[in-house]
């Protein structure tokens, strides 16, 4: 499994094409903007929504996550594969 | 260890393409190394690039030298390339087109990514 990350709204272009089925996401810094209509699960940064004011505005299958369960993710994943 | 370098940025305005590119010459020493260019990305094969002016290193030619390393799975988005316009003929190097499954397909087979 794939673990993308994504930092900025204009790098969901660039990593929508390269998700396998099972892959995770997680989106932090301004990619949590995303967040908002991603249309699909992932997880958001809460300190980066909480700063944004996302959080309450969030859909359902988005998780917020603190920076330990971010860290948890990546070490869970095979593989990072950041856009930016 | 199998290393898939993406490169997705354009050659002149940061310094992410020619760190990438410096990037995927080191790790030829050690690694099986494959290269994938997408988005503006591929826009580092276009051919006849001229820094000169710039004060920058030229380093599209640096693709050119790839193989020499022993890097011969150079990979690009043809959705990609269509969107800039760009064929066979207008790039630097030969590369292997891939659709989008084929792309995503490539991450899933190697080990590590590092995304330039």
């Amino acid at each position: 499994m794939t673990l993308h990350t994504i930092n900025k709204t204009s790098a969901l272009a660039l990593c929508e094409p390269h998700l396998s089925p099972g892959d995770g996401i997680v989106l932090l810094e301004d990619g949590v903007y995303l967040a908002l209509a991603l249309g699909r699960p992932a997880a958001a940064v809460r300190a980066d929504a909480e700063a944004r004011g996302l959080v309450g505005r969030l859909p359902a299958d988005i998780t917020l996550i603190s920076y330990d369960e971010f860290v948890t993710l990546t070490c869970e994943a095979d593989k990072i594969c950041s856009w930016f | 260890m199998k290393l898939l370098f993406i490169q997705s940025k354009p050659p002149h305005g940061s310094i992410n393409a020619q760190e990438g590119l410096d990037a995927v010459l080191m790790g030829s020493a050690f690694s099986d190394c494959t290269l994938l260019l997408t988005g503006e990305g591929v826009l580092q094969l276009i051919k006849s690039q001229d820094p000169t002016d710039l004060g920058t290193k030229d380093f599209a030619r640096t693709f050119g030298a790839l193989r020499d390393y022993g890097v011969n799975n150079i990979y690009a988005d043809a959705a990609s390339l269509e969107r800039y316009q760009l064929s066979a003929a207008d790039l630097v190097i030969e590369v292997e087109t891939l659709a989008a499954s084929e792309a995503a397909a490539l991450i899933a087979s190697h080990d590590k990514v590092l995304n330039f």
